[in-house]
């Protein structure tokens, strides 16, 4: 190459050779987003195009932060996350723990227990719908009429025991990964410093798989947050929006009432969100995970 | 090497050209895009035989899930990307397509291959002509822009043997109904009553409230000349007998939460002993003998009162298509009387001329045929006085969830109707209306 190649030749080749990395990144990734990030800057509709586009500025933002429905939208959402990412640490850890044990037939269970995370989440949602719905479910026949989808309470939470059945087999397998690849040498030093048991898991173990954890939080947060088909099935945000979501509002938004620019400016205040959440919990495990 | 190279590079160019030319060779194609399911597997039904009639045009069905084809439909139309020719579409969706000129007019098509369109009943009609009021808002002024495809009206479903066995009169008017759900409820412990009070896009709240509300007095939510009027005393007594029906237990909680097919299973699960539904699908579904516990047990009619709300699809061909005079020919053949009884008969689809209706053939395997192209004469639709408002959705939205709120305890009636009123002014008004 040094042959071929003038002193500012060579200066340039780096970036010629980037170049097409960033043309394609700006045309799939960039482009949209400064053009969704414009819109929502804009009263229109591409369903009535006939309708004009109007300059609103931040009207969009504004009018969003003052929406009761999607502001109990946010708050759904947040409580289905936390909730389901509380669960599903829980038991994914303890899932990832026990098949980390030698424990006997460990494929099998690990093949059984992952089943769930391969079925899409419409699957998941009709099957859990059939099961719940009032009067003619498996759960109202079993529990002599009582109808979980029917009441504000319940139906948050069988959104979230759906949610959490389908995602958990991810959580232990990542966590069941760090398991795996845990350095022996500061396990081996707890052990001969005699901690054992908990005590070892709490004080040896969690620290080193805090970076593993971070990575499962953050994904399964950006994960509900964005989770449309499940609840959009299972409960279309009903009932009387206690299960509406960022998600589902947003798409409503979008593409039922075809608000283009309001939808627009909903998009960007939950990235604004998940933003926010994800610094936290760089903040919190005190780790870039994305550095590592 | 150099063998294995020139393989790759001949196969490459032939592939090529098979795919640039090949279709070309093959004629032209058609992309028709349908809701999956029923819809569509009756339109792909006709395709064999439009094809041996019209050799030179293939026909490809794209089925679309019913949750995405709205979304879908709307997005492509609106890019202009021209991957369909045909789509099917109702009320909603072409209030905002004519105007925003996405539909090709058939005006003249329409005249050139003679299609009578007196034949169509006149609420199947009615979402491509936007009830006769396309002219006043599509960019060329011209004024039908799809066929009727698939009819929608609701009708009342209603257990016969269960009012013979108590010697039961079929009721005139909603009161009557209400006494013969309490002798039904008492006797048999079922529901009187099935409908869908979920309140998201999904929903049949509307179509359910209107049924009842026209029969009650009560009104469509805006005047013609757009002024909100909910709150009148029709629609109060409406209001209150959904919301009396729920506190009596004559219908179940579960109406929340209940959607389309949902109220077909309460029924034909011997659950519930009447519900409004859109007529051939409801029939299809409750006298499936392999599905429907009440399969030869069910009656149909018109419901009390005789006001119902229709429904529709039509089809269209889409303004940017390459060939419009091809794929009307196809939205002509699907709807034409031989084809449009065969499926209704054979799918469900909702017959929309009434010479399919009135044909021998029909009336013998739909017995409420009679009634059916009366109801569908006279049915209305709540966009009925402002047809061409391109905004209903977001004002059925008004609409819905505040009546559910009202149905389900959190606000007192009268109070969920001023509600909808000021909501529907102001969602107007911010629209510039």
């Amino acid at each position: 190459m040094r042959d071929f190649l003038s002193r500012s030749q060579r200066k340039l080749a780096p970036y010629g050779f980037v170049l097409p990395a960033l043309l394609i990144l700006c045309s799939v990734l960039l482009f949209p987003l400064g053009y969704s990030l414009y819109m929502s800057l804009f009263r229109f509709s591409i369903a009535r195009p006939f309708l004009g586009q109007t300059f609103v500025g931040l009207d969009n933002y504004i009018m969003a932060l003052q929406d009761g429905p999607f502001l109990r939208a946010i708050r759904n959402t947040l409580v289905i996350t936390f909730s389901s990412l509380t669960i599903e640490l829980i038991i994914g850890t303890g899932i990832a723990v026990m098949l980390n044990s030698k424990v006997k037939l460990e494929s099998f269970y690990r093949t059984v227990l992952f089943f769930p995370v391969i079925m899409s989440y419409v699957v998941v949602a009709v099957l859990w719908r059939i099961m719940m719905v009032a009067e003619i479910g498996l759960v109202p026949f079993l529990t002599s009429g009582f109808a979980p989808l029917s009441n504000k309470a319940t139906a948050v939470l069988v959104v979230i025991l759906a949610n959490v059945w389908r995602n958990i087999p991810f959580v232990f397998t990542v966590v069941l990964a760090g398991f795996k690849s845990l350095p022996i040498e500061p396990l081996e030093a707890a052990v001969i410093d005699g901690a054992e048991g908990l005590k070892k898991f709490f004080n040896v173990i969690l620290p080193i798989m805090k970076p593993i954890f971070a990575v499962v939080l953050i994904m399964r947060t950006m994960d509900v947050f964005m989770m449309f088909d499940l609840v959009y099935i299972l409960t279309s945000g009903g009932p009387q929006g206690a299960t509406s979501t960022v998600s589902t509002f947003a798409v409503e938004t979008a593409f039922q009432y075809f608000d283009t620019g309001y939808a627009s400016a909903l998009s960007f205040i939950i990235f604004g969100i998940i933003l926010l959440i994800t610094v936290f919990y760089n903040k919190v495990f005190k780790t870039n995970v994305f550095a590592k | 090497m150099k063998k294995t190279s020139l393989l790759v590079v001949l196969l490459v160019v032939g592939t090529f050209f098979l795919g640039t030319f090949g279709v070309q060779a093959a004629g032209i194609v058609l992309n028709v895009a349908m809701e999956a399911g029923r819809m569509a597997d009756a339109a792909q039904s006709v395709v064999p035989a439009f094809q041996e009639k019209y050799p030179h045009i293939q026909v490809q069905i794209v089925p679309i899930p019913y949750t995405q084809y709205t979304q879908r439909v709307t997005t492509e139309l609106a890019s202009g990307g021209g991957a369909y020719d045909v789509v099917e579409s109702y009320f909603l969706m072409n209030a905002q397509y004519i105007p925003s000129g996405f539909l090709y007019p058939l005006d003249d098509l329409v005249t050139k291959y003679d299609v009578d369109m007196d034949d169509f009943v006149t609420s199947a009609i009615a979402p491509g002509t936007l009830a006769d009021s396309a002219a006043e808002v599509s960019p060329d002024g011209q004024s039908i822009f799809g066929l009727p495809y698939n009819s929608d009206i609701l009708m009342m479903c209603y257990r016969a043997d269960l009012y013979e066995k108590y010697d039961l009169e079929y009721p005139a008017d909603w009161d009557h109904l209400y006494e013969n759900m309490g002798v039904l409820k008492e006797r048999e412990g079922i529901y009187g009553y099935v409908f869908s009070g979920a309140s998201h896009p999904a929903t049949h709240l509307l179509q359910d409230f209107f049924t009842v509300a026209l029969n009650t007095g009560g009104n469509l939510p805006l005047s013609t000349d757009l002024e909100p009027q909910m709150n009148t005393e029709g629609n109060l007594r409406a209001l209150e007998l959904f919301i009396q029906m729920v506190d009596d237990g004559f219908a179940s909680e579960g109406t929340q939460e209940y959607l389309y097919a949902e109220k077909n299973t309460m029924v034909s699960q011997g659950l519930a002993a009447h519900m409004s539904q859109f007529m051939l699908s409801a029939y299809f579904a409750l006298e499936d003998e392999n599905a429907s516990d009440v399969a030869g047990k069910v009656g149909y009619a018109a419901v009390p009162g005789g006001n119902a709300i229709c429904g529709g699809w039509t089809v269209s061909v889409v303004a940017n298509s390459k060939h419009p005079e091809e794929a009307f020919l196809f939205i002509e053949f699907l709807t034409n009387t031989e084809n449009n009884a065969r499926l209704a008969i054979d799918f469900g689809n909702g017959p929309v001329r009434r010479s399919t209706i009135l044909s021998p053939e029909f009336q013998e395997v739909f017995p409420f045929a009679e009634e059916l192209v009366v109801a569908l004469d006279a049915g209305q639709s709540q966009y009925f006085n402002a047809p061409t408002l391109p905004i209903w959705d977001r004002l059925d939205q008004v609409v819905y969830s505040n009546l559910a709120n009202a149905m389900y305890g959190n606000v007192v009636p009268q109070e969920a109707l001023e509600t909808i009123d000021q909501e529907l002014a102001r969602t107007l008004r911010q629209s510039g209306y």
